[in-house]
């Protein structure tokens, strides 16, 4: 028990330098991004430049005049005591903007990955079936398609055929059902290809096992032996992807929905960079390697959960 | 494989809260106006849906960033004068605005003008917004001096007296900088314009709702909607798939894509893109190089290359959008500018490009991707001088502010906004200490005929200083005007009527425009 203490302690400290390290990184890639962000704020309308006077009035209200290591300080050290700072921009806290952002964005990440997942998993395991049909032909290439094309440029194909010709879905992205699906596919697809191609993969590497041969030896039906014997042995082997998985449906919605308009935290971060509004900027990255973490973590978990190996190896470490 | 059946059962009903989560949280994220009062009865011509590409404001108060320009386009905010569609000076919420002497003029306000509160405007109320906006608006005081004095004369009446003269000041009422509001209640502040904003979701989307009582009749739309759509390609396909009834700004490039159901509108703006010269230092110390460089640029190959052809090319330092007489300083004329670049000494070399005591004649030309043509015109600009042996390198650079602000450039892209008033430009890029006028340039026959254009206030004499300034351009180039990039404006055809493109695009919305059933 003291070891499972201690391995989770570690996993938090580890967890904690990492995050401390992409503040660190985050904070100096974005002030060495060039653009001065006080004239950057007053001229976001694309209006006229701001009077000098302006500029250097803003900086100095932003802090932005103040030593490098100092601005760093205040940020992080704000951060620490709960207090994520105001948007350079509308003034608002930053807390806030993210609490109103949050739902829509993990609404469609969620969405995106139900249709990953209830797509990928069918699509892998009919492809190691039928192994080298037509189908699993299909899947291999839409497995490319899926990885290759990027996602905005299949987004703007989609909006031209499922909003502007057909008109059967909106262009624009929204927090409903209908609003989010288009975004949600797009999202989901490069999951779908490299998820799909895994679950055949792990599929044919487990009925090819010894137990499998014996199961089938002794006369166990093809459907008992992929839903009794390998699908548990496939699922453990898909939780550290999976976890991986969402913490990139996550953190990939930033081009999604910059072009679906769709009001989610991505697309509150790209409009912050374009700005220069760090303290909405920085917290996006924080959260970013903060998803990321925290899928290990549950990788980690998911896999000691579904494992028995693990499970043994644990308690043959511990007692 | 149960334990993975719960997990993702679990996983579903957690989507499911945070589905009914997002749904409630739809309506806490929106600034609203306390001043909005609904209209009992509904307009059939419903709600304007308007793309646009440009940021919407931070807030609601316009005493805050450009809130006021937003304000204006979108017909919320109103100023005491306005500019036409063929740029003259009009009464707007002035009845009319007149000089008693030299430094005082009379403003007559509109009667039974009404705020979106009920409240009639009075003078008083101008008083207050012109402190409001000297107060919290830097650019206000480059209009109208900040140490003007406003009297009350009754209810209606009010003078504005300036320390100096000052003619511009009829054309200044027109700034949106002086939108007349009362200070903000709450981050809102009360407007006078035909539709009143009643929401503002930041980065998304403003909403307007007409307003009852608006002093000039009815306007045509129930409400109106404004979304920010940040890609320009999507923004095209939500007007055809019909999820909006207007896109503003649109890009040249995408214009020329746009299918035939589509109703495109283009007038050229009062924007002006120009190269700035570094006049302090070699090679534009020399004013044959600059006059060279003015005669050596093609902007109607620039204006295709870039604009698709949209738009229309400068030839002073005016754009002819503005309707004032223009003296055609800056016109293409290749052997010209290759007599003068030859008086100045830049020989012709074996390589083609040309030099002077070993020296060849190249320069750096900072451009900024602020504006998309901005750094395409550098590139063009580039070709166009290798052929008569210059060599540019074009630099683009993410802030340009930075550049210009500490002298650091041989030439730059630069952009702004122009006004109709002809002391404006003149006062902001040619006069010593001027905001744009980043390299130091000083012209005495300018800096003169500045201050007599300042002086006066007859429209008349004013335009003929103009034309004196503008054959001192033609004489001692600072600037390198180019273009004026065009205001295009997309709907379905048939869908809207009432709707005049303005080469000022702060007066998007009139009161006449409205949707067809």
């Amino acid at each position: 028990m003291s070891s499972l203490l201690r391995q989770i302690a570690g996993r938090l400290l580890s967890g904690l330098i990492v995050l401390w390290m992409v503040s660190v990184l985050a904070f100096l890639i974005i002030h060495a991004a060039p653009g001065d962000p006080a004239r950057m704020l007053l001229n976001a309308n694309g209006l006229d430049a701001p009077p000098v006077e302006a500029v250097e009035a803003k900086r100095r209200e932003l802090g932005l005049d103040q030593p490098l290591l100092k601005q760093y300080s205040n940020w992080i050290g704000g951060i620490v005591q709960g207090n994520f700072g105001s948007s350079y921009h509308s003034g608002k806290p930053v807390w806030l903007m993210y609490r109103e952002r949050l739902p829509a964005t993990l609404l469609m990440a969620g969405l995106a990955l139900m249709l990953s997942l209830s797509i990928a998993i069918p699509l892998g395991l009919l492809s190691a079936i039928k192994r080298h049909s037509l189908l699993d032909h299909a899947a291999q290439l839409l497995a490319v398609i899926g990885a290759a094309i990027p996602g905005f440029w299949i987004g703007l194909v989609l909006i031209l055929v499922f909003a502007a010709k057909l008109r059967w879905l909106p262009a624009l992205g929204s927090a409903t059902f209908k609003g989010m699906l288009l975004p949600a596919i797009i999202l989901a697809l490069p999951n779908i290809a490299l998820t799909s191609r895994l679950v055949r993969a792990t599929t044919l590497d487990v009925l090819n096992q010894q137990y499998i041969v014996t199961a089938r030896a002794k006369g166990r039906s093809e459907h008992g032996l992929l839903f009794a014997h390998a699908l548990p042995n496939v699922a453990a082997s898909l939780i550290t992807p999976i976890s991986l998985e969402i913490a990139f449906l996550l953190t990939g919605t930033v081009i999604i929905e910059h072009v679906f308009a769709y009001p989610g935290i991505g697309r509150m971060a790209v409009e912050a960079a374009l700005i220069g509004d760090m303290p909405v900027l920085g917290l996006a990255v924080l959260i970013a390697g903060g998803i990321y973490v925290i899928a290990n973590w549950c990788a980690d978990l998911g896999m000691a959960a579904l494992d028995p190996r693990l499970r043994q190896h644990r308690q043959s470490s511990t007692g | 494989m149960r334990r993975f059946g719960a997990q993702l059962l679990g996983l579903i009903l957690l989507i499911q809260l945070l589905i009914a989560c997002g749904t409630a949280s739809e309506t806490a994220q929106t600034i609203t106006s306390t001043n909005a009062t609904s209209e009992q009865t509904a307009n059939p011509n419903g709600v304007l849906r308007i793309g646009t590409g440009i940021n919407l404001p931070v807030g609601l108060d316009v005493a805050q960033g450009s809130t006021g320009y937003n304000m204006v386009t979108y017909g919320a905010g109103e100023t005491l004068m306005r500019f036409t569609v063929d740029n003259k000076l009009e009464p707007w919420l002035a009845e009319s605005v007149s000089a008693l002497d030299a430094t005082t003029w009379q403003i007559k306000l509109r009667q039974g003008v009404r705020f979106h509160d009920g409240s009639e405007l009075k003078a008083s109320d101008v008083v207050t917004s012109f402190n409001s906006s000297w107060q919290n608006l830097s650019a206000a005081k480059n209009f109208i001096p900040a140490d003007s004095k406003t009297t009350v004369i009754d209810d209606y009446t009010l003078n504005l007296s300036t320390s100096q003269a000052e003619g511009s000041i009829p054309y200044s009422l027109a700034n949106w900088n002086f939108v007349i509001h009362k200070p903000a209640v709450n981050g809102v502040s009360v407007l006078t314009g035909m539709y009143q904003p009643i929401s503002l979701e930041k980065d998304q989307e403003l909403v307007l709702e007409r307003f009852a009582n608006y002093w000039d009749g009815q306007a045509g739309l129930q409400k109106i909607s404004v979304k920010k759509i940040p890609d320009a390609n999507a923004r095209a396909l939500a007007l055809q798939s019909g999820d909006l009834d207007m896109l503003t700004n649109v890009a040249p490039d995408l214009a020329s894509g746009i299918p035939v159901d589509i109703e495109l509108q283009s007038v050229a703006g009062t924007r002006m893109h120009y190269v700035m010269l570094d006049s302090a230092n070699p090679p534009f110390d020399d004013r044959l190089v600059r006059q060279a460089i003015t005669l050596a640029i093609d902007r109607q190959a620039l204006l295709q290359a870039t604009l698709d052809g949209q738009g229309a090319v400068a030839t002073n330092l005016y754009p002819a959008s503005v309707g004032i007489e223009l003296v055609e300083a800056q016109i293409f004329d290749p052997a010209q500018a290759a007599t003068l670049l030859d008086q100045a000494g830049w020989i012709v070399g074996s390589d083609g490009m040309r030099s002077k005591n070993g020296q060849a004649l190249a320069f750096t030309l900072h451009s900024y991707p602020g504006r998309a043509e901005i750094t395409l015109m550098a590139i063009a600009i580039q070709a166009q001088l290798k052929e008569l042996g210059i060599a540019v390198e074009v630099k683009e650079v993410t802030d340009i502010g930075e550049i210009v602000e500490k002298g650091n450039f041989n030439a730059s892209m630069y952009s702004i906004g122009t006004s109709p008033d002809p002391q404006y430009t003149v006062g902001t890029t040619l006069i010593k200490g001027a905001a744009y006028n980043y390299a130091g340039y000083s012209n005495p026959a300018i800096e003169s005929a500045f201050a007599e254009l300042r002086a006066e206030q007859d429209h008349a004499k004013r335009i003929a200083i103009a034309k004196r300034i503008q054959t001192e351009v033609k004489n001692d180039p600072v600037n390198i005007y180019l273009a004026s990039p065009p205001l295009i404006t997309a709907y379905r055809k048939g869908s809207l009527s009432g709707y005049v493109p303005n080469p000022n695009d702060v007066y998007l919305i009139t009161k006449e425009l409205k949707l067809n059933q």
